[in-house]
């Protein structure tokens, strides 16, 4: 019994920390496509007020 | 390769001078050796791998405030700028600097292991003769990782404070050869048993310096 | 912005073949004799495993044609994977630890392949550090790659001298020793592949997102530089 409670604690660190990694990157990604979007904007507003 | 000779008699030259490495590792291995000492119960004898740990944390904590000061010292001036132009190669300033920090640390040695003998007993000093070679050994690989690490940290915006952080986790492999080979030698062990082990820190040595060579170029010309 | 459709075949892929090793662990692959359930850790610990070498080979590589070639993609691709190979390292060491426990009654020994993947876990995790010193793009990547190069060529010297870490250290499972049922050896390749496969798509997730730090910060300079 003691052995199963070990097993789960693995599979769930493992889990946490793929899922964790996973959506760690995700938001980082979506977070700067997002950046991206608004400075291109924002430059070709500037290009156009010139 | 008379570039070579100007830059360790330069570099050698500024330490007689104002021997301000020698002096703060020297200082600083002392004061380790006396700090250690707290790890050791009243009156118990040392066993021999107690008292290689202690000589090879000392002598290795003590190594890095020598060997990030040979990189940072050619930054301060602009001194690295200068010896960029100067017609010597990228090889023959790293075989410089690390022969200079090899002669820093020798000479830290010199006075890091007496004063172990004198606090931590005399009942190691028999194996003197070896200690000697396995020294001499230990300080090629030192050397040599500390150079170029000390130039990439040189060129960093957290200078000498990096060097411990890059430059021990690539050496423990180094150290705990270094203090197990020092251990056997203690023990009274013969060559026989451990010279697998010094030919394994004679690699480290060749291969980190064919490292440094390759490598040292790409990171002081940027 | 949105991931294209192969992007989410791809996705999709990996999570079915994750499904399958997940249901192949847990019910198709028999329950070891000695040690029981717990040994079901194994296939992904093993699967970590191999996904922190291939990340820190890869990392090697790409360090050795950044060197060469002096193009900051490799730079990217260099810290995309010793990023993975980093949390896949401290993934390893944790399951290690969580198996270790009921099965040595430890839940740390001094073996060789223990102490390599600490010492591993250090150097790399120092790369992050000198990664986050240095400003300057072009210095950053040279020093970076110095330092992948000279770590992964420390690793096997560093195995070597684990082994003699602790004179006495205890009895530990070798590979050799494990005798595998046919079942628990068509789940272990599964589990590599599926492994595999989610180390391929990080890689190419983070690589892009880091290609993308890049890009936003050369157009903040150049709406900085605009905006004056």
């Amino acid at each position: 019994m003691n052995s199963e409670l070990f097993l789960i604690a693995a599979y769930a660190i493992i889990w946490g920390g793929l899922f964790g990694y996973v959506f760690f990157a995700a938001g980082r990604r979506q977070v700067l496509a997002g950046r991206v979007r608004i400075l291109e904007e924002l430059i070709s507003e500037q290009g156009a007020g010139k | 390769m008379s570039g070579f000779w100007i830059l360790v008699r330069k570099d050698l030259h500024a330490e007689f001078r104002k021997p301000e490495a020698v002096i703060s590792m020297a200082f600083f291995g002392f004061l380790l050796l006396v700090i250690l000492n707290l790890a050791i119960p009243m009156g118990a004898e040392i066993s021999p791998e107690t008292g290689a740990g202690i000589l090879w944390v000392a002598i290795t904590f003590s190594s890095v405030l020598g060997l990030a000061r040979t990189m940072s010292r050619e930054k301060e001036n602009c001194c690295m700028d200068g010896l960029l132009l100067s017609p010597m190669s990228a090889e023959s300033l790293f075989g410089a600097k690390m022969a200079v920090n090899f002669t820093l640390m020798l000479m830290a040695e010199l006075s890091i292991i007496p004063l172990f003998f004198i606090l931590y007993g005399d009942t190691f000093f028999h194996s003197l003769p070896m200690l000697v070679l396995v020294v001499f050994l230990a300080n090629i690989g030192f050397a040599a990782t500390g150079t170029l690490f000390s130039a990439i940290t040189a060129g960093t915006n957290r200078n000498e404070a990096l060097l411990p952080l890059l430059f021990y986790p690539v050496v423990i492999p180094l150290i705990s050869i270094t203090v197990k080979v020092t251990a056997m030698i203690f023990q009274g062990a013969g060559p026989v048993e451990y010279s697998s082990w010094l030919y394994v820190m004679t690699a480290y040595g060749l291969i980190f310096s064919g490292l440094g060579f390759l490598l040292l170029d790409q990171v002081i010309r940027e | 912005m949105t991931s294209s459709l192969r992007e989410k075949i791809c996705i999709s892929l990996a999570g079915l073949l994750f499904m399958t090793a997940i249901y192949m662990v847990f019910v198709y692959a028999p329950t070891e004799r000695v040690m029981g359930p717990i040994q079901k850790i194994f296939y992904f610990h093993l699967s970590c495993a191999l996904v922190t070498f291939l990340s820190f080979f890869t990392a090697f590589v790409s360090a050795i044609v950044y060197l060469i070639k002096k193009d900051l993609k490799w730079d990217i691709l260099g810290a995309a994977s010793v990023e993975i190979g980093l949390v896949f390292t401290t993934l390893v060491l944790a399951t290690g630890m969580l198996w270790g426990r009921p099965v040595w009654n430890a839940w740390w020994t001094w073996d060789p392949r223990l102490t390599t993947s600490l010492i591993l876990w250090f150097i790399y995790g120092s790369y992050f550090i000198l990664r986050s010193s240095v400003d300057r793009q072009e210095k950053r990547a040279v020093f970076c790659a110095v330092l992948a190069i000279v770590g992964f060529v420390d690793v096997p010297i560093v195995f070597l001298s684990a082994r003699l870490w602790r004179t006495i250290h205890p009895v530990v499972i070798r590979a050799g020793s494990i005798d595998m049922a046919p079942a628990m050896i068509t789940t272990l390749i599964v589990a590599l592949i599926a492994f595999t496969c989610l180390w391929g798509l990080l890689l190419y997730q983070r690589t892009r997102t880091l290609t993308l730090a890049g890009r936003v910060r050369l157009l903040e300079r150049q709406l900085d530089g605009e905006g004056i």
